[in-house]
């Protein structure tokens, strides 16, 4: 058991806060909160805590998180088809605590940004309007005159990339983009 | 068919059938090589969800990519040249988020015309209501009465030809102009082609003919220049300006600009002074719907503290642990412009955990590749995320200014307010259709327009809908709902964000109009809101 207070709970959540939301991105569709969902995670977490500890805090919170993201499929998969229906979420959970952990701070987070400024200034600006704008990628193909498929493949190349780049932060190799 | 590799890229953006979704369902299921590639593909898209989403809670230097078509966009290099010279641009400094996104804000807008037209390439009739760019104007006929950002108002009348080179400066080519500046526009500046007339606290009248620039002080004094002649001109003196010299001259004393008028209906607003209170609301007074638009605790029991207020009176002290107060007011939807106004004091000490907020409504949904936060929020600018001390919120911003955000998109002051004195902030939103928070936004601190010190883009469509938030006041959105799921059963209140807004609030008003600068100084000066007919119409039509 963990001897850990609220406070300290919570400061601990925050720094996981990049890898579980991604987590959490991955199980959920497009459409849903994934903020609402994270609330959620950090209020079962906290009533744990003050209830009387966690054992494996970093493991717990991620199996609440899996409950959480379980729940707001449910909600969801009434209206229309879901990707993570209950094997594929675990599948994928299996998979991702083989590549990314169920522990770790925002040192992969602090790596994705050091290989963003790596980046051409042309790809920053398509993920910035992306990710940052959230332009659809219709808008963005048009912009650039090209087709969807193209540019689809393009942010997927990206993000192979940018995951390169990090595993390689992580293992010290520093490696360009 | 597509691909499982194909299907996994538009997974991502959304947009797979029922039948392309069970197909991915079996391939992730059957192909270990894709359901490695989803989760590493996964990560990342989720990871830059969380770096580059732009707003509150997370955000990234914006790429250098010019998405829009901005008028009068400045190249770096030119932009460099003006800054060396010392020049503002007008409204917005250039050491913002991004070199080279630089724009020029719109600095005056028509609150009155009397058979006004504009001439040339525009040749059309001024409009009450229009915003005026830098730029040069031919006024064929009529009048035009424009409200200066800056703080003053400005008459012109027809024929006349006048350059607007930023928010204090107007070169004044021939014609007839009448200026008055509140102490907030003071250092105004006419050029004309015979000489330079500096306000110095007051109205004045400038004609300009046939190779004469003559200056009548109506009240106050304005500091004249010609060639090397400079002379402090004050009440009913005038001076005729020709050829690098100047002589004085008797002439009729004109007539004070009249810049009220009254508007064809009356602008709603709100005013929340503090000082009434039903049980544990404090009232509200203004338009038709105040009696329902109470303040109450957010949070049953937790009511701020009644201190002295900023002008007398009572004022409410937040503490910083959760307590807010919100109403069933909904805010203004979409972009229709909008006047926020507040004294605050924030203690010198506080953190950006504290910063949110002074009033906020809409719908707070900042995650999810599809949802767009639609949420209007006006606080003090934190400057770095609170879980994250290393990261700025903000690039470039000035920590601890004002700061209006609606959604991914802000803009930030430039004087940090954490000093525990009494400070009136104004937050202003122009509106109109395509109107954007990094241009369509004016602040105004202590009755002065405050320059931005960073902003982002972002097209304003403010949600008020059943979803969406009503306003609050003293905690963010997004800890405003989450503070009252963990206050239901906890006294203590953990937030994982913002721990709500520490510092004092006063006199707070929500108009659903645009304030004119003066009306801003006033309001600041004296506590005293325009009357509704008097809050001049704002299209947010920006002239070029």
């Amino acid at each position: 058991m963990e001897d850990l207070n609220e406070e300290e709970a919570l400061k601990r959540i925050m720094e996981m806060r990049s890898s579980l939301f991604s987590f959490l991105v991955m199980l959920l569709p497009p459409e849903a909160d994934v903020e609402a969902v994270f609330q959620e995670v950090v209020l079962g977490v906290w009533k744990a805590v003050k209830a009387g500890g966690v054992e494996n805090f970093e493991a717990y919170v991620y199996g609440v998180a899996k409950n959480q993201a379980k729940q707001c499929l449910r909600k969801l998969g009434r209206d229309r088809l879901v990707l993570c229906d209950g094997p594929v979420l675990e599948h994928l959970a299996q998979e991702w605590d083989k590549q990314v952990g169920f522990s770790g701070g925002n040192d992969r987070q602090d790596a994705l940004r050091n290989c963003l400024g790596k980046l051409k200034g042309e790809d920053r600006s398509r993920l910035g309007a992306y990710y940052g704008d959230r332009q659809t990628i219709r808008a963005l193909a048009d912009e650039e005159d090209r087709s969807e498929a193209s540019l689809q493949q393009i942010f997927h190349r990206l993000r192979v990339k940018l995951k390169g780049c990090i595993e390689g932060q992580i293992a010290g190799e520093g490696e360009p983009v | 068919m597509k691909s499982p590799n194909e299907l996994m890229i538009r997974y991502f953006d959304g947009q797979l059938s029922d039948e392309e979704l069970r197909e991915l369902q079996g391939a992730l299921m059957s192909e270990p090589e894709l359901c490695e590639e989803f989760v590493a593909s996964a990560e990342i898209h989720g990871r830059l969800q969380e770096e580059l989403a732009g707003g509150n809670l997370v955000s990234f230097p914006k790429v250098s990519r010019q998405r829009r078509r901005l008028p009068a966009i400045v190249g770096v290099a030119a932009t460099l040249a003006i800054l060396a010279a010392g020049w503002w641009l007008a409204g917005i400094n250039s050491g913002s988020t991004t070199a080279g996104d630089c724009i020029e804000l719109a600095v005056a807008r028509v609150i009155h015309e009397e058979n006004g037209r504009w001439g040339l390439e525009r040749n059309r009739v001024a409009e009450i209501g229009e915003w005026l760019m830098p730029g040069t104007y031919h006024l064929e006929t009529g009048e035009v009465i424009m409200a200066l950002d800056v703080g003053g108002t400005a008459r012109i009348e027809g024929p006349s030809v006048f350059e607007i080179i930023d928010d204090k400066l107007i070169r004044l080519e021939s014609g007839d102009l009448q200026a008055r500046f509140e102490e907030s526009g003071q250092g105004f500046t006419v050029l004309t082609p015979e000489g330079k007339i500096v306000d110095l606290g007051t109205e004045f009248r400038i004609e300009v003919s046939n190779g004469e620039s003559t200056v009548q002080v109506v009240k106050g004094r304005v500091r004249a220049t010609a060639g090397i002649e400079v002379r402090e001109l004050v009440e009913k003196q005038s001076v005729a300006m020709s050829s690098g010299a100047m002589k004085a001259f008797s002439s009729e004393t004109a007539n004070p600009i009249v810049d009220e008028f009254e508007n064809q209906a009356s602008v709603v607003f709100y005013h929340w002074s503090f000082e009434e209170t039903e049980g544990d609301h404090f009232s509200a007074s203004g338009s038709d719907r105040a009696a329902e638009y109470g303040l109450k605790p957010g949070l049953p029991g937790r009511v701020p503290d009644r201190i002295e207020g900023a002008r007398g009176g009572q004022a409410l002290r937040f503490s910083g642990t959760g307590e807010f107060l919100e109403s069933s007011y909904r805010g203004v939807s979409g972009s229709r412009p909008r006047t926020v106004a507040a004294w605050v004091r924030i203690p010198r000490d506080a953190g950006p955990k504290e910063a949110y907020g002074w009033a906020g409504w809409g719908l707070q949904k900042s995650r999810g590749r599809n949802l767009k936060s639609r949420k209007w929020q006006v606080s003090w600018n934190p400057q770095v995320k609170p879980w994250r001390w290393k990261q700025p919120l903000s690039p470039g911003s000035v920590a601890g200014a004002i700061r209006t955000e609606f959604g991914p998109g802000w803009v930030n002051g430039t004087r940090d307010l954490r000093d525990g004195t009494w400070h009136h902030v104004v937050s202003i939103f122009i509106g109109g259709e395509d109107a954007d928070v990094a241009t369509h936004i004016r602040h105004y601190v202590d009755g002065r327009l405050e320059y931005a010190s960073g902003f982002q883009h972002a097209k304003v469509e403010t949600s008020t809908g059943e979803e969406s938030h009503p306003l609050a006041v003293g905690n963010h959105l997004t800890s405003a709902k989450s503070i009252k799921k963990f206050s239901a059963e906890n006294e203590k209140i953990p937030n994982p964000y913002f721990s709500g807004f520490r510092g004092d609030l006063d006199e707070l008003y929500i108009f659903e109009g645009v304030l004119t600068p003066v009306q801003v100084w006033r309001l600041y000066k004296e506590n005293l809101p325009p009357e509704p007919q008097m809050i001049s119409p704002s299209f947010g039509k920006i002239g070029s």
